[in-house]
């Protein structure tokens, strides 16, 4: 459905960042993958990328293959036209995700009034619909409330339904459950279950999420994907030492911290694998870079797969 | 959240102006004479004549009321256009902060940092007397300021995410300015469009009493100068150019007391600015 060849971003600030260092990664069809890493490893600019919502100071390169079509050769009509309506795009619901000024129901509609699917009277049984099924509770009556009404909770089932609104089959998620507590992502998780026949590529920090939601879960750590692998293979057997280190830190695993940070970004030109520094499994061959060790469609980035 | 004081202030600034608006409305009504009879020059207030006649005989009080008319249309008028034509370029220009922006705001600069008196004298000057050049030279001169305002907002709002969303959602530009930013500028739209009324008010009594505008249209500000030029203030004839003087003065207060005090009254706002 979705194929990312070799995408890279640099920022052409003062000293260029590349957030986004050769990145490919198949989305089936119908299936869910989650990306999880750590602040500051580029899964929201990958995210972005997608949809070409970077700012012109990002210079992109690379394919991403959607329908048979490269979006990145796309003129501006023909992305407005993908926008929203073949692909779509989840915000996380804290801070100003919503328009304050506009009322719900308006909100969930507008995607499908600008893409010409129905008439502004139509809007109100439209979003009713749509929210009904995603239980926000009383939708007759909250379509004609403002965002500041809702909790951070309903705020992300508003922004779940404007987002597959307009019909998209692929829905691109930054972070649906940030700032939302325990029994708050469960409702989310529920809306995430509803979206069956929509493919998700889903951006998460909340590795519990990754482990209901995803078919497929991806790594990314300093700007590239370290590993890539279905669910439950993951979770029972990482292969990465990061990924080893990402789920000892679950509370259920003894909530044991990796220690350090991810190297900064200038320093992604040397070679050398980027993990190195807090590697325990590391060797001298590690100051090359590492190979992409594939096993199927699973696959890994580290020496100790090399032979 | 307003308390019962702040919100006196724009009732009090409402009151007066509907007052003044009743007043040019039902003009024909109230005054006790047409403004352009003329009887005896230079009486002093007097039972047939509340506020006297003036050098060429015609009633100052009908004068007055009359003025109200010419004066608060000029006003408004010219404050719609000025605003209309501010906040959209405004809008546009934070929204397209790039080429089309940067072009707009050197314009609205180099209006901003002409002195706006004197270039509204000159253009009044230079054109026909009429009222309508007295509302081009005063839209000409006054536009910028609200630009400027609309569009430091917008470079603002733009930045906020709901509008990455939208951008996310194949909303398309027009829309995003009109639909999303525009009522998210709304309140110091109608803030600086009040603003402008009274200041468009202050100019036409300016350009009027300086002698720019029609010599037969009646505003307060033309009262003030046949009374100035034809030796009410050297005589002292207080009833001949006080009252204008007061009228203008009340309704600039009016329009003040609701531009500074009437924000707040959009009861989202202030929940946005919490968030
Ligand atoms: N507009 C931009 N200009 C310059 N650098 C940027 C820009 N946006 C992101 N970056 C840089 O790109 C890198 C990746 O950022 P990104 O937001 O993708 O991280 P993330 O993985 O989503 O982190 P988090 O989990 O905190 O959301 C960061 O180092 C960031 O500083
Ligand atoms: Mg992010």
């Amino acid at each position: 459905m979705l194929a990312i060849k070799d995408l890279s971003v640099e920022f052409m600030t003062d000293h260029k960042v590349k957030a986004v260092d050769r990145v490919s990664l198949n989305i089936r069809k119908g299936t869910n993958t989650t990306i999880i890493g750590e602040t500051g490893s580029g899964k929201s600019v990958l995210i972005l990328s997608i949809l070409r919502l970077l700012p012109p100071s990002a210079k992109i390169t690379g394919k991403v293959i959607f329908e048979n079509s490269d979006l990145f050769q796309m003129s501006k009509k023909e992305t407005e036209l993908i926008r929203g309506r073949k692909i779509s795009y989840i915000p996380q619901g804290s801070g100003n995700a919503l328009n304050p000024l506009l009322i719900i129901g308006y909100q969930v509609a507008e995607p499908m009034i600008v893409h010409k699917m129905i008439t502004k009277k139509q809007a109100p049984q439209r979003s009713i619909d749509l929210l009904k099924r995603f239980n926000l509770g009383n939708e007759e009556r909250r379509i004609h409330d403002y965002p500041h009404t809702l909790s951070g909770g309903m705020k992300q089932r508003v922004l779940v339904a404007m987002g597959i609104s307009a019909g998209a089959g692929l829905i691109l998620a930054d972070e649906p459950t940030k700032g939302l507590d325990k029994s708050r992502v469960f409702m989310v998780v529920d809306c995430f279950q509803q979206l069956k026949s929509e493919t998700i590529l889903c951006v998460t920090h909340d590795l519990d999420f990754a482990q209901v939601i995803g078919d497929y879960v991806a790594v990314m750590y300093a700007a590239q994907i370290v590993e890539y692998s279905k669910k439950d293979d993951f979770f029972s057997k990482p292969l990465h030492p990061y990924s080893e280190a990402l789920i000892n830190s679950m509370p259920e695993n003894g909530l044991k911290a990796l220690k350090g940070f991810a190297p900064p970004h200038d320093t992604y030109s040397y070679s050398g694998c980027r993990f190195f520094e807090r590697c325990s499994f590391k060797s001298d061959r590690c100051r090359s870079d590492p190979p992409l060790v594939e096993f199927g469609i699973r696959q890994v980035r580290c020496w100790k797969y090399a032979d | 959240m307003l308390n019962k004081k702040t919100s006196l202030a724009p009732k009090m600034g409402m009151l007066i102006l509907m007052f003044f608006v009743a007043v040019a409305i039902f003009a024909p009504i109230i005054s006790p004479y047409d403004p352009n009879t003329i009887t005896s020059p230079y009486l002093k207030p007097s039972r047939e004549h509340f506020l006297g006649t003036n050098d060429i005989g015609q009633d100052i009080f009908s004068e007055l009321i009359y003025g109200a008319r010419l004066s608060l249309f000029i006003g408004f008028f010219s404050a719609f256009i000025v605003t209309l034509v501010g906040s959209v370029l405004g809008i546009v220009s934070g929204y397209y902060k790039g080429i089309v922006g940067r072009i707009i705001m050197g314009v609205t600069n180099i209006a901003l940092v002409i002195p706006s008196l004197p270039l509204t004298i000159v253009l009044a000057a230079y054109m026909q007397a009429s009222i309508w050049n007295i509302i081009i030279a005063i839209c000409a001169t006054s536009w910028a300021g609200t630009a400027r305002i609309i569009r430091s907002r917008t470079l603002q709002i733009r930045e906020l995410p709901f509008i990455k969303i939208e951008h996310a959602l194949g909303v398309g530009n027009l829309q995003i300015m009109f639909a999303h930013i525009l009522p998210n500028v709304l309140e110091v739209i109608l803030i600086k469009g009040t603003l402008a009324v009274s200041s468009a008010m202050l100019t036409e009594a300016g350009l009027s009493f300086l002698g720019l505008s029609s010599s037969t249209a009646k505003s307060w500000g033309s009262i003030l100068h046949y009374a100035f030029f034809r030796n009410g203030v050297l005589n002292n004839y207080w009833w001949w150019y006080m009252p204008p003087i007061i009228c203008i003065s009340l309704c600039v207060l009016g329009f003040m007391l609701l531009g500074y005090h009437g924000k707040g009254k959009n009861k989202t706002t202030n929940k946005m600015e919490l968030t």
